[in-house]
Formats: structure tokens, C-alpha cells, sequence
């Protein structure tokens, strides 16, 4: 930040003495703001690479950590508070797990962001690349790129061998790209329903075996069971012990009697096996619906792709399908598990299971259903689609919208119409107007937000809508910053706000709200800091607002709507935007708008902002204000009441004070007339009976009024506590002693003193400081030699190891002061 | 901005160096003796920043401490008794791309080399001067050095050193754009090595005296400091070191002390009661001749003669 310049090139006097000059300036930039084409063709459009102020330190992405490539953490059968972490995260963390103290696995821990570039250059592709063959990968080329000796490599090696053994089997990594929604829509799938319908398998299976054991039970009562051949089949290996033909006819004298189950239950039963035998328990555990025609994505077992023009009743369509084959095995289960019970009464659910659809499924029945997710284009939710996207948002079908935003387009705009032309169609909203609908307006660049609306969708019984910044950008032949950088952009610019609204949580909005991941939640734009070096070469500072006019300098396409200000030219009319936003009306025909942005030379210029541009910027405004009054933020109906509380507050408290002194002043002017009363008596007194003979100037006598206490009176002085004694001695420090030698590493000078003694004994550490490499390599004789020489005072001998040692006891008593 | 952590900066090394990687010739230092804790310092600091042993210049004058280049894995200069100093101006004058290390003694810097003393502090060019200073001329068999105490006898000086020591703090803390100014002992290993660390970032002339035990002709310098370490005060601040509260606890006199401040540095320098140790003084912004000396390096010789008859032309008739 610190090569960040003001620019230098005075060419126009600003002193004042050119005052025609900067007259003439102003008026074509104004003119520019009003949309003039005149002044629009003589002014300079800003040209190369130049960015937001506030953006420049983010140009090469290469050297900045965020938060991709992602390490996808696979499904184990439980439910994780955490799908997905920054690979960097869990590789450091798992690696501070492995070597806590700093001077562990150094030669890894200094080169874990060798391996972090690795894993990003070798991510290049828009999708997930399986975890512990890529790090690998990268563990190999480290240690070729090191090129270590022979012992450092060794335990180079050791060390990646052990961080290797934390990335678990089935983990990806996955780079930032446009496709990163889709797949972590795919992984929280997984996540949540993959272990489900392995459940599902088991509740399955054990119905059949209940079923068929009534079934069993029925076919035992029949005649042909009890047939000879039948029951020596039925017996098994045994029945050479039995008499076939009389035990069949013992057994057919026992049947006569029993009752055989009514036919109509029989095939009730035998239609509910079938139901359950038939199921086939497919891979497929979500459809996407759209026009998503991709072969990687063709070839997962657990996805299909259904083409479709009209993506949301098409996925209206694939879902009732697909609820309807899960119709009949949830009524089959729950047929089964009432017959096994014999609880079935046909009275009551013969009629209940004719109807049997999704609409009366539970919560863990519908959870269970092929997920289906429509994946649309904006432009199509708010133009075309729209019928059919209302619909589903209100038709209570548990179906996912997921929408791709460009965060500084309107979709509600036709096609070649100018976005700015039109107030924004926030999609959001839409949803929102719906009330029953999870809505999710989330970034790309935020997998954690991203993450939580996929997971507070799939745990709902509710259609989902989620709008999704992927930090695309207009036309350009090279863009200037990183797609995940300017996906944080809009997020940062209020240009695509998060929002998360889940019906679920209650019928309130502040129930149903989730606002945070907003920068600055509480302000119109966040505001940050730049610093650079103004014309004079010293270093400044100032608060720079990020707002929808800097994001829009992120698109090539949108240029048209900027000009720069010429180098040198200042004037009082120039104003950041967000001040002339919230500038009154009687100043706006003066000020001009303007934002600042540097160059790739890393000048700092000023950019005059078209009208039509700052109407958007009002109207994104408008939108956050909205959205932070849903959130509770900012509420002007709670800030009226908080005023009025106050204000009611203020006036108890001075009602109270007013009282207050009011008794106060009369307490007082009381007192005060009882005291003149009771002075003027005794001075009556002291008049009345006095030799007024020796009374001199100065009013000596008055000194003995009694009036005037005496400083000390007479009571006879407290004795004066002792000082309390000290404790009585502090206690002294425990003793520690220990029988291992032990070595302080830290406290070593590496003097080689020890080495000298006994170098089997003694080895040096990686920071060449002395350890006890092994205390049986020598004698007690060596270990206290060692400690008595030891310049650090850092060798404790602990005790004999070898009691057969000689002249242990002078030993011992040497080795006291150092243990 | 953008919810980016701390350490969002990623910097990748392509070269990695271990320890060894700036070990040279195994050193020839007494057992026992300081230098080799100060040597194994200076190896530490230069394995954490990664600096490139090709990179890198060692520059000493003549004594024990001035063997340190041979011990280097790096360029060295073993140059002449007292002119490690100018040596090293000249390194970082032409090349102020190298990294340029000092190890000089109190005979090599304080006596024969005062004068180069004083005007490489004043000329602040980046380089970490380290002064081994064990009070005795070790390696020439104990001859009184300035920093001799009094008393201490020595083959000079039989009957003990005559004169009061000289005070290197307050020589350098009396010195014009003076920038950085530590001491430290070489048997304290955690504050040894994060002081040269100090110096070692700073970018100016970091003087850092470190008293140094010399076993063989001068035990009792060394040991008469380790049995009373009442006679050392520990001086931290978070702009200069700060170390844990078990270091602390080795040193009885403890003070807070803001580099910054010169005058409370010189107080510090000459209160006989106790040594400081710590960085007494550090200014990052005193001018670098290195920076002036430096300019027009890449120019070639037909630009510099370009240059040298525009300028002479001025005085043609």
C-alpha cells in the first residue's frame, strides 16, 4: 500500500489563479455526471488496469491466502458442524496437532505454504481432486524441490508421512471456480442423505422379513404344509428321526380349527411385500434440472441431469415423480409395520393409504426423497420463468432453486436494455414475499454462508431459493482482480448483500433472519482505511466507503459510466459518493460524485460517476436498508423506541432530581434556621453571663463558642492497631526434585562443553542446543561433570541410573545444587 | 477487508536453507568458550529469515571473535586487525543486496578500530555488527583490552587493568544518528537470540555488545556476572524484546524501557549499579548512508561518463 502515490502531474493550476480554467473543468465533469454525450466525448474514460482504491492490494492473487482451495471433508455416517475448511486451515491446524511446540516439524511447517501453492497450482480445473493423491503429490515434489541432505530429508519425510495420515479417505480439495456451488450443493447431499437412505435399506429389509414371517405363519396353517414330503423339507437333515407321514398326521388333525387370515388382508400384505421387494434402492440421490450438460457431471452415480427450457416446472414435475414411486414404499412400510403389529384397521387406513402422497409424508419421509434442485439463470426467474418460479415457490414442495446472480446486472432487465434504466428486481425479496420459502442470497466466495443456506434447505421441509455471486464480470479480455475477489466485492459493496431467511425458526423475522457475514452490518458501506503518499512524499491516511459505484469499476462494460478527473485538479464540488448520497437535496446541483481508484503504476486517481450510476447505487442502498430492517439492524421503528424510552427515562430521572433538591433546599433552610436559632441562644447566653472586661480585638473569646468543635476531643486515643505481622515467613518453595536427568534445551549457549564430556551422552537439537540424547552413554560421573561446567547453568543430573556406580555418594552430593 | 485472516499473506520460499546450510568450518573456539553460543545464534537467526547463504557476507577484523567468517557457510572477509567496519561499508556500498554480518571483539572494535567504530555507526549502513567482547585479548594469551576491568590482572597488566573500563553503550548511544543499541550476555540462549534476531531486522548499523565468557584467561569476568546476576538488569518493552515470565525470573533487576528514548538509553547505558540487557536504543528512521552511497549503481560506464562531462561542462569556458 505504502507505493501508492497521489497524482503528481500538475499540468492544471489548482492555486486559484487559473480560476477560469477550473471553472471550465468542473462544468465538463458536472456535465459528464448529468449524462451530456458532449461532455461524456471530452472527458477521459478511466483506460488499463485500474481498480477501486481499496482493491489494489488484492491484484496478484497468487500471494494471498483466502479461503480456497476448500478441503471437502467426506461423510462418515454422522452429522458434522463442518463440511468443508480452507485446506490451509486444516493442514495447519492438523500439523500444530501433530507438533505443537514451534520448533517441531519445522522444516514443514516453514514450507506448508510451498505446499499450499502446490495444491493451487495443480487445482486449476472447476472441480474437486481427491485429497490425500494430490497432497501426495505435493509432499514428492517438495522434497525434490528442497533437496534436503540426507538426515533432513529423512525426517522431512517422516513428517509428511504423518500430516498425510490426517487427510481422510474420500477428502477433495477444491479450487475457487465457477462451479464451486454445485459441488458443495452435491457434497451437503451427500452429507445428509447418503447415510439416510442406508437407513432406509435397513428399515426395508427388516419389513420384508416381518411381512414374510406372517406370510410363513399363514402358509404353516394350510393342508398342503402338513403334507409328508412338506414336512420333511420343513424339519431339515433331522427328519430321518421322524416318522414323516405321522407327524403330518398329527399335524393335520392340530390345523383343523385354526383361523387362516382373511384373503383381503393376505393381499394386502403380499402387495405391500411385493411394494418393498420391488423397491430398487438406486445411487441417485438429487437431480439437477436445467440445462447443465456436462460429462463430469454426468458420470456421479448420485446425481442425474434432466434437461429442461422451463427448469422450475420441470423440477416440479421430476419431484412429484419421484414422490410418488416413494409413495407407495412409505405406504408399504407403513403398512408393514402396522400388519407385523396387527394394528392395521381397514375401517380407518384403507382409505388413509388410498390417497397416500407426498403432501402427508413426515418430516423424515420427505427428507428421504430424491432431491431435486432446479438450476436457473436469473434472467430466466425474472423474465420467462417467473409464472412457474412463483408457483413452485409456493406449491410447499420441498424442490431447490438455485440461481447463479451477476451482482451488477438487474435481471429484471430485457435484453440489450441498460441495467441502471430500471429499478433493481431483487430476487431476494421475491422469494421473501413467498414467506413459507428458505431464502439464501449467498456468495460463492463464502463457503461457510454458502454451506449453511444449502444445509438449512436440505434440513427443511420447504421449497429453497438460493441466489448465488460468483464474482463474474462483464466482457474482459483479462480481468484485473481474482473471481473470488470480486465475488467478495459485491458482498462488501452492498451490490449482493447476504441474507439467509429460514422459516422454520419462527413466524418473526428477527426468528427467521440470519444477517451476518455483512461487513460492517451496521453501516451504509463499510469503511476502511488507505493508506498512501501524498504529492509532498509523506505517508496518509484516509476512510475510504466501498460502495456499489467502486464495484461497478470491477466491469469493463460498465467504464462508460466513469471519468477521470484530471491529474492535479482539486475542487470543493468533488465528493466521495457515499457523502454526496447523504448529502441534502439543496447541495446536489453543486457536488459531483466521484470515487477514488489507483492504476497498475499504482497512482491514485479520482473517477467522476454518472448519474445513471449513482441512481443504482441509491436504489442498492434503498435494498440494504430494507434488508437491515428485516434484520433488525438499523430499525427505524426500534430506534423511534429506544428515543422514546429514553426520552421518558430522562424525564423520570429530572422529575426525581427536581424533587430531590426541592427537599434538599428545604432540609437545608431548615437546618440553617435551627442552627441561627440555636447560635443566637448561646450567644445570648455567652453575652448574659460574661465579664465583657478582657475582651479584646480580634475576637478571641468567640474562639471557645461552643459551636466550634474542637479538632480533637477528648476521648481518650484508640490504641492503634498494630500493623498486621507479616506472614510469617513465606512458605518456602516446594523442593523439586526428580530422578531422570533432565536438560532446560532452551537455556543452552552451546558453549560444547558438555560434547566434550561425553558426545554419546549429549547430541545437539535442530537449533544446534544441546539434549540429553542418552543418559545411559556414560556415567553419573559424566552427567555431573557435565552440569558442573555447564557455563547456562541448564544440566540436572537427577540420580544414579547405575547404583553400582562408583563413588555415588560424592556424586550425589555434587550433583544437589543442580537438581 | 473480505473477511481475510491475518496471516493472508502467502509467502512462498522456492529455496529452503536448514541450519547446516550456513555452517562452515568446525569451529576452533576453546570448549567452553561464549563465541560458540554467539555462532550458533547467528546460524539460527539466518535459517528463520531464510536468508540466502549466497546472499550473505561475514566480515571480521582480527581476534578469537573474527574467526566467525571461517565458521560461516557464506561469503567471508577475515579482513585486518580493526577494519571489519570499513570492509563492510564498502560490501554494502556496491552491493546492497548482500546481507552483511560483523563480528568484531572489544580489542578489534573498541581500540585499534575505534575510529572506523564511530563513523560506521554514524553512517548507519544495514549491517549487524556483533562485538564479542570478553574483556582480555584472548588470542594473542590475555592482554589488557578497553574493556578489562579494574583489577583484573593480565600479561600486560600483571597487577591488574590501571584504568577504568571503557563504556561501549555510552560511546555509541554519544554517537550521531546512532540507531540501534542492544546488550546482551552469551549464557542467556532465549534473549541472546532474540535480541541479534532484533537487530538483525532492523535496517541500519544494529550495534549489539554481548559479554562473553572467556574460560581460559579470563574466568572470572564471565563467573563473577553468573553468581551475581543482581549486577544485570533485564530490559524489555514491547518495542524492543519481551520475553516470558521464566525468563524474568533468572534476572532480579527488572525495568521497562521504551527504545525510543535516547536519554533514558544514555541513563541506562552509564548506571554503574547494574548492565542493561536488552535493546537500549532504536530509531528506524535515522538516514542509511548505504541508501546515498548505493544510487547509480546500475548505471554503465558510458552513462557514468555522459554524466561526469554534463557535469563538467558546467565549468568549461
Amino acid at each position: 500500500m505504502n507505493s501508492v502515490s497521489e497524482n503528481k502531474d500538475d499540468t492544471l493550476a489548482t492555486d486559484g489563479t487559473n480560476g477560469g480554467a477550473d471553472a471550465d473543468v468542473i462544468n465538463l465533469l458536472r456535465r459528464f455526471h448529468y449524462g451530456e454525450p458532449a461532455a461524456a466525448a471530452n472527458t477521459t474514460k478511466p483506460a488499463g488496469a485500474v481498480l477501486p482504491a481499496l482493491l489494489n492490494p488484492y491484484r496478484d492473487a497468487s500471494a494471498i491466502r483466502y479461503q480456497y482451495p476448500l478441503y471437502l471433508i467426506p461423510p462418515d455416517g454422522k452429522t458434522l458442524p463442518v463440511l468443508a475448511r480452507p485446506a490451509s486451515e486444516q493442514l495447519a491446524e492438523a500439523l500444530d496437532t501433530l507438533a505443537p511446540a514451534a520448533e517441531d516439524a519445522r522444516i514443514l511447517k516453514d514450507n506448508l505454504p510451498w505446499i499450499e501453492r502446490y495444491l493451487r497450482q495443480h487445482l486449476d480445473g472447476p472441480d474437486p481432486v481427491d485429497a490425500p493423491g494430490l497432497f501426495a503429490k505435493a509432499a514428492a515434489a517438495l522434497q525434490k524441490q528442497l533437496d534436503l541432505d540426507p538426515a533432513n530429508r529423512e525426517k522431512l519425510g517422516a513428517e509428511l508421512d504423518r500430516l498425510a495420515d490426517t487427510i481422510a479417505e474420500g477428502a477433495q480439495f477444491l479450487a475457487y471456480g465457477p462451479r464451486v456451488s454445485l459441488h458443495l450443493m452435491l457434497h451437503a447431499i451427500r452429507h445428509r442423505h447418503g447415510q439416510s437412505r442406508k437407513q432406509l435399506r435397513q428399515q426395508i429389509d427388516k419389513r420384508i422379513h416381518g411381512l414374510q414371517s406372517l406370510l410363513d405363519v399363514e402358509k404353516a396353517k394350510s393342508a398342503d404344509a402338513n403334507q409328508p414330503g412338506s414336512v420333511t423339507s420343513r424339519v431339515g437333515p433331522g427328519s430321518r428321526h421322524f416318522e414323516a407321514d405321522a407327524l403330518s398326521g398329527i399335524l393335520d388333525q392340530r390345523t383343523h380349527g385354526s383361523m387362516e387370515m382373511p384373503a383381503e388382508r393376505l393381499r394386502r400384505i403380499e402387495l405391500a411385500l411385493k411394494d418393498l421387494r420391488d423397491w430398487e434402492d438406486g445411487p441417485v440421490l438429487v437431480r439437477f434440472v436445467g440445462q447443465l450438460d456436462d460429462p463430469w457431471f454426468a458420470r456421479l452415480p448420485e446425481l442425474e441431469l434432466v434437461q429442461s427450457d422451463d427448469p422450475c416446472a420441470k423440477a416440479a414435475e421430476v419431484f412429484k415423480r419421484d414422490a410418488a414411486r416413494f409413495a407407495r414404499l412409505f405406504a408399504a412400510l407403513r403398512i408393514a409395520a402396522l400388519e407385523i403389529d396387527g394394528n392395521y384397521d381397514p375401517a380407518i387406513h384403507d382409505s388413509w393409504f388410498a390417497s397416500f402422497d407426498w403432501q402427508v409424508f413426515s418430516n423424515e419421509e420427505i427428507q428421504l426423497v430424491t432431491r431435486v434442485v432446479a438450476l436457473v439463470s436469473a434472467d430466466y426467474l425474472a423474465g420467462d420463468g417467473l409464472p412457474s418460479f412463483s408457483h413452485l415457490l409456493g406449491s410447499r414442495m420441498p424442490v431447490h432453486i438455485l440461481s447463479w446472480v451477476r451482482a451488477y446486472d438487474n435481471p429484471g432487465a430485457k435484453p440489450g436494455e441498460d441495467p441502471f434504466d430500471s429499478y433493481r428486481f431483487e430476487l431476494a425479496y421475491f422469494g421473501i414475499g413467498h414467506r413459507q420459502v428458505v431464502v439464501a442470497q449467498t456468495s460463492a466466495a463464502r463457503h461457510d454462508d454458502l454451506l449453511a443456506g444449502f444445509l438449512c434447505a436440505l434440513d427443511s421441509n420447504r421449497a429453497s431459493l438460493h441466489l448465488i455471486n460468483r464474482g463474474t464480470q462483464t466482457k474482459t479480455r483479462k480481468p484485473l482482480l481474482d473471481a473470488w475477489f470480486v465475488a467478495s466485492a459485491a458482498l462488501e459493496s452492498r451490490a449482493h448483500p447476504f441474507i439467509l431467511v429460514n422459516p422454520d425458526a419462527g413466524d418473526r423475522a428477527a426468528e427467521r433472519v440470519s444477517f451476518g457475514g455483512n461487513p460492517q452490518a451496521e453501516n451504509d458501506w463499510p469503511v476502511e482505511k488507505l493508506e498512501y503518499r501524498n504529492a509532498e512524499g509523506e505517508l496518509t491516511e484516509m476512510d475510504l466507503a466501498f460502495t456499489f459505484a467502486d464495484y461497478a469499476l470491477l466491469m469493463p462494460g460498465l467504464h462508460e459510466h466513469f471519468r477521470t478527473v484530471p491529474a492535479g485538479f482539486e475542487s470543493d464540488d468533488l465528493v466521495p459518493i457515499d457523502q454526496y448520497l447523504q448529502a441534502g437535496d439543496e447541495r446536489l446541483d453543486h457536488l459531483v460524485p466521484t470515487i477514488w481508484a489507483i492504476d497498475d503504476q499504482g497512482v491514485l486517481l479520482r473517477l467522476v460517476v454518472s448519474r445513471a450510476l449513482v441512481f443504482a447505487c441509491r436504489d442498492r442502498l434503498n435494498y440494504w436498508h430494507t434488508l437491515q430492517e428485516l434484520a433488525g439492524i438499523q430499525n427505524f421503528y426500534v430506534e423511534q423506541a429506544i428515543d422514546r424510552i429514553i426520552q421518558e427515562q430522562q424525564a423520570a430521572i429530572d422529575a426525581e432530581r427536581e424533587q430531590l433538591l426541592k427537599e434538599h433546599q428545604e432540609q437545608l433552610e431548615s437546618a440553617r434556621s435551627e442552627a441561627a436559632g440555636e447560635a443566637m441562644g448561646q450567644l445570648v447566653d455567652v453575652l448574659m453571663g460574661a465579664d465583657l472586661s478582657g475582651m479584646v480585638a480580634g475576637g478571641g473569646p468567640l474562639a471557645s463558642m461552643p459551636a466550634a468543635a474542637p479538632a480533637v476531643t477528648g476521648a481518650p486515643a484508640e490504641e492503634v492497631a498494630p500493623e498486621p505481622e507479616p506472614e510469617a515467613a513465606e512458605e518456602a518453595e516446594e523442593e523439586i526434585s526428580f530422578d531422570e536427568p533432565w536438560l532446560d534445551t532452551a537455556m543452552c549457549t552451546t558453549c560444547d562443553d558438555c560434547m566434550s564430556i561425553n558426545k554419546m551422552m549429549f547430541a545437539y537439537n535442530d537449533d544446534k542446543q544441546a539434549i540429553i540424547k542418552d543418559p545411559r552413554a556414560g556415567s553419573y560421573a559424566d552427567l555431573v561433570a557435565a552440569a558442573e561446567i555447564c557455563p547456562a547453568k541448564c544440566i540436572h543430573p537427577g540420580k544414579p541410573l547405575d547404583p553400582s556406580e562408583p563413588g555415588l555418594d560424592e556424586l550425589i552430593a555434587r550433583a544437589a545444587p543442580f537438581n | 477487508m473480505f473477511g481475510l485472516k491475518g496471516d493472508w499473506s502467502l509467502e512462498v520460499k522456492d529455496r529452503y536453507f536448514t541450519l547446516q546450510d550456513y555452517c562452515g568450518a568446525e569451529p576452533r573456539w576453546c570448549t567452553g568458550c561464549g563465541d560458540h553460543g554467539i555462532l550458533a545464534a547467528v546460524h539460527r537467526v539466518c535459517r528463520d529469515a531464510q536468508i540466502k547463504p549466497e546472499k550473505t557476507v561475514a566480515v571480521s577484523g582480527i581476534g578469537c571473535s573474527s574467526r566467525l567468517p571461517h565458521y560461516m557457510n557464506t561469503y567471508g572477509f577475515h579482513g585486518l586487525h580493526g577494519r571489519a567496519l570499513p570492509v563492510a561499508c564498502g560490501i554494502k556500498s556496491r552491493r546492497p543486496d548482500l546481507d552483511v554480518w560483523v563480528a568484531t571483539g572489544d580489542g578489534d572494535c573498541f581500540s585499534i578500530g575505534a575510529a572506523h567504530w564511530i563513523y560506521a555507526l554514524r553512517y548507519n549502513m544495514d549491517i549487524t555488527l556483533l562485538v564479542f567482547d570478553n574483556g582480555i585479548y584472548g588470542l594473542t594469551k590475555k592482554q589488557t583490552s578497553p574493556t578489562t576491568p579494574l583489577d583484573v590482572p593480565t600479561n600486560t597488566h600483571p597487577s591488574g587493568a590501571l584504568l577504568p573500563p571503557l563504556n561501549p553503550l555510552s560511546v555509541t548511544l554519544g554517537v550521531t544518528n546512532i540507531s540501534f543499541v542492544a546488550q546482551i550476555v552469551d549464557w542467556n540462549a532465549p534473549l541472546r537470540h532474540e535480541v541479534i534476531k532484533k537487530a538483525h531486522e532492523h535496517k541500519g548499523t544494529s550495534f549489539v555488545r554481548i559479554i562473553q565468557r572467556c574460560p581460559v584467561y579470563v574466568e572470572s569476568i564471565g563467573k563473577s556476572l553468573q553468581d551475581n546476576p543482581a549486577r544485570l538488569k533485564l530490559i524489555t518493552h514491547e518495542k524492543g524484546v519481551q520475553v516470558d515470565d521464566a525468563l524474568k525470573r533468572l534476572f532480579p533487576n527488572h525495568a521497562e524501557h521504551d527504545p525510543s528514548d535516547l536519554a533514558a538509553a544514555r541513563a541506562l547505558a552509564q548506571d554503574e549499579s547494574a548492565l542493561p540487557l536488552g535493546i537500549l536504543y532504536h530509531n528506524p528512521d535515522a538516514p542509511r548512508y548505504d541508501l546515498m552511497s548505493s544510487v547509480g549503481l546500475g548505471m554503465s560506464v558510458d552513462d557514468k561518463l555522459a554524466g561526469m562531462n554534463k557535469a563538467l561542462d558546467h565549468f568549461a569556458i
